[in-house]
C-alpha cells in the first residue's frame, strides 16, 4: 500500500458560532491517487482543503498532513504542498520572475517541467506579467507550476474554472501525466466532467460530512451505470434520470457487469441516496 | 533547509519582498531624500516625516493578510511563521534604519546645498541629527530636550509592530483597525519625551505641587526609553503568534 498522505479524524469546523460547515469528518487519502472531491455549494470543499493545508484550524479533532499537523504550517510541510486555490492573488510579476522567486521554496521544483507544461498549455511568453494575464492563462500559469514543483500533495480548488475546452483536455492529459506513486492530487470541482477519465477515487460531501469515499474500481465493482429506453423500476436500481439518451440509472452490479463510471449520475445517486448506497459499499 | 528555522529562507523571503514590492523600497528613500533635504537647512521638525515614512515598508508587508485570496498565497509561502516575522522586522528595522540613515546624509547635502545657493548663506550642514548629542526639536522652546536619531527609531519601530498587530490581529474590521491606530499614533506622540519635560515643567511651576520636586527630572525620560525599547521584543512576539494562529 502506498503512503498515507492525509488522515482526518473526527474534525468539526465552524466558521461562526452555532453554524457547523463540518462535524465529524474522517478521511484517509494514500500516495499514487488523483481524488475528485465533489459536493454542492457550500458544503465545506474548499474549507476541507484549507483545513489539509493549514490556512483554517479545526475545532476539534486531528488533521494529519504528509505526517504533520497542518495548524503548525511547518516549512518542511509546506514545501511538500502546493495548493491551487479557486481565486488566484494579484500578483505582479512576469512568469520568468514569478518562477525566480517562488521555485527556490520548493526543493524539487524542476525548471524544465515548468518550460514543458507551459508550452503545452501555449504560454509561450515568460516574460508576461501575471496580473496582464486572463484568469484562465494565469490559471494554466499557476497549475503548470504547481505540477512543477513535485510536492507529494497537490490540492486544487476548481482548477478548471476559466479554462477554455483544449486546455481541459491539456489539463487532463498533464495531471495524468505527472501523478506518481509518492504523489497524491485532491481536485475539488463542481464540473464533474472535466474529471472524466482522470480521477481514480471520488469523494463526495453532503450535508457538512464525508458521505462517500471510495476508489473508481471499487464503484464500478458495486454499481452499474446504464441506459435504457423505459425506466425499468426493479429493486436493484437505485437512481433514475431523465435525459435525451433516455433513462440514464445507476443500479446495483448484482451481475458483475461492466460499466462506464457516471460522475455526475453517481453524484446525484449519492445525494439522492445515501443510506442505500453507504449500506451497500459497506457490505 | 532542513530546520524549521533558515536564514536562508528569511533571505529569500527579503528577496521576494524587494523584488514583488519593489513601490516602497523605491518611494520611500526618494521621499525622504526630499524631506531631508526640505526640513535640516531649516532644522525643521523631521520626527514626523521618519515616522510616516517608517509605516510604509511594514504596512505593506502584512495587508494582504486582510484579504483572503492574498492571505491563501502569503502564508502558504513555504517558510515557518518565524522566518516571515523575522524577514518583516530586518526590512521594517535594519533596512529602513539604514536607508533612513543614507538618505538623510544625501537629503541634508543636498539641501543644504541648495539652501546656501538660493540664500546666499553659507550655512553648514547641521548633522546633530545622527550625533550623539542630539537635536532640539522646536529649537526656540527652551525646554524642549534633545531628540537623538535613536528616540525617533525608537518610537517608529513600536509604531511598526502596532500597526502589523492590528493588520495580523483583527479581521475584516477596517474602521476599528483605523480607529485603533489614531488613536496608538496619539498616545504615543504624547508619551514621547519631550512632552513628559512640556508636563513636568508645568506641572513644577505650581507650588502646591511640590511633592515632585524629589522626583530626579531626568528620570521620568530615561524609565520611558527603558521601557520603549523593552515594547519592541515584546510586541515582535506578539506579532510573531499573531501570524502563527491567523487563520483565513
Amino acid at each position: 500500500m502506498n503512503a498515507k498522505m492525509i488522515t482526518i479524524d473526527n474534525v468539526e469546523f465552524t466558521y461562526k458560532k452555532n453554524t457547523q460547515l463540518l462535524s465529524g469528518l474522517n478521511l484517509e487519502l494514500y500516495a499514487g491517487h488523483i481524488h475528485g472531491l465533489l459536493g454542492k455549494n457550500g458544503e465545506g470543499k474548499s474549507t476541507l482543503l484549507k483545513l489539509i493545508s493549514g490556512l483554517v484550524f479545526p475545532n476539534s479533532g486531528v488533521i494529519d498532513t504528509i505526517g504533520f499537523n497542518p495548524i503548525k504550517r511547518k516549512p518542511e510541510m509546506l514545501r511538500e504542498i502546493f495548493f491551487l486555490p479557486e481565486e488566484l492573488p494579484q500578483i505582479l510579476l512576469s512568469i520568468e520572475k514569478y518562477e525566480k522567486i517562488y521555485a527556490p521554496f520548493y526543493p524539487k521544483f524542476n525548471s524544465e517541467q515548468f518550460d514543458q507544461y507551459l508550452k503545452e498549455f501555449e504560454v509561450y511568453s515568460k516574460h508576461d506579467k501575471l496580473d496582464k494575464l486572463s484568469q484562465g492563462q494565469k490559471k494554466k500559469v499557476l497549475i503548470a507550476f504547481g505540477l512543477a514543483t513535485n510536492t507529494k500533495l497537490l490540492l486544487m480548488d476548481e482548477p478548471t474554472n476559466g479554462l477554455d475546452i483544449p486546455s481541459k483536455a491539456q489539463f487532463r492529459r498533464m495531471v495524468a501525466a505527472a501523478i506518481t506513486e509518492e504523489r497524491c492530487l485532491v481536485i475539488s470541482t463542481h464540473q464533474v466532467r472535466d474529471l472524466d477519465s482522470l480521477i481514480d477515487g471520488i469523494i463526495i460531501m453532503e450535508g457538512h460530512e464525508i458521505v462517500f469515499n471510495e476508489p473508481i474500481e471499487n464503484i464500478t465493482n458495486k454499481l452499474l451505470f446504464k441506459v435504457s429506453e423505459n425506466n425499468e423500476k426493479d429493486e436493484t436500481v437505485i437512481y433514475t434520470e431523465n435525459t435525451i439518451q433516455g433513462f440514464c440509472q445507476v443500479c446495483e452490479n448484482i451481475s458483475n457487469k461492466d460499466s462506464r463510471l457516471d460522475i455526475e449520475l453517481l453524484f446525484n445517486a449519492v445525494v439522492t441516496d445515501k443510506k442505500r448506497i453507504k449500506q451497500l459499499f459497506s457490505k | 533547509m532542513n530546520s524549521s528555522f533558515s536564514f536562508q529562507r528569511v533571505g529569500l523571503l527579503i528577496k521576494r519582498n524587494l523584488i514583488e514590492d519593489y513601490i516602497p523600497f523605491i518611494g520611500v528613500p526618494v521621499l525622504l531624500i526630499i524631506g531631508f533635504a526640505w526640513a535640516t537647512p531649516l532644522n525643521a521638525d523631521i520626527r514626523l516625516l521618519v515616522y510616516m515614512f517608517g509605516l510604509i515598508i511594514p504596512l505593506r508587508q502584512f495587508a494582504p493578510l486582510n484579504n483572503s485570496i492574498s492571505a491563501t498565497h502569503i502564508l502558504l509561502i513555504p517558510s515557518s511563521n518565524a522566518e516571515k516575522m523575522m524577514a518583516t522586522i530586518l526590512l521594517g528595522t535594519v533596512c529602513f534604519v539604514c536607508i533612513t540613515l543614507l538618505t538623510f546624509v544625501i537629503g541634508s547635502l543636498a539641501g543644504t546645498y541648495i539652501f546656501n545657493l538660493i540664500t546666499g548663506k553659507d550655512t553648514l550642514v547641521n548633522w546633530s541629527f545622527i550625533s550623539n548629542q542630539g537635536m532640539l526639536i522646536n529649537g526656540y522652546n527652551p525646554i524642549s530636550p534633545r531628540i537623538n536619531i535613536w528616540d525617533i527609531f525608537r518610537i517608529t519601530f513600536i509604531l511598526q509592530n502596532l500597526i502589523m498587530l492590528v493588520q495580523i490581529g483583527l479581521k475584516d474590521k477596517k474602521l476599528i483597525k483605523l480607529f485603533g491606530f489614531l488613536t496608538t499614533i496619539i498616545i504615543l506622540i504624547l508619551a514621547q519625551p519631550n512632552v513628559y519635560y512640556t508636563l513636568f515643567n508645568y506641572i513644577t511651576k505650581d507650588s502646591s505641587h511640590n511633592w515632585i520636586d524629589s522626583i530626579n527630572k531626568t528620570s521620568i525620560p530615561t524609565v520611558v526609553t527603558i521601557i520603549g525599547y523593552l515594547i519592541i521584543p515584546i510586541l515582535w512576539r506578539i506579532n510573531y503568534s499573531l501570524l502563527s494562529n491567523k487563520q483565513l
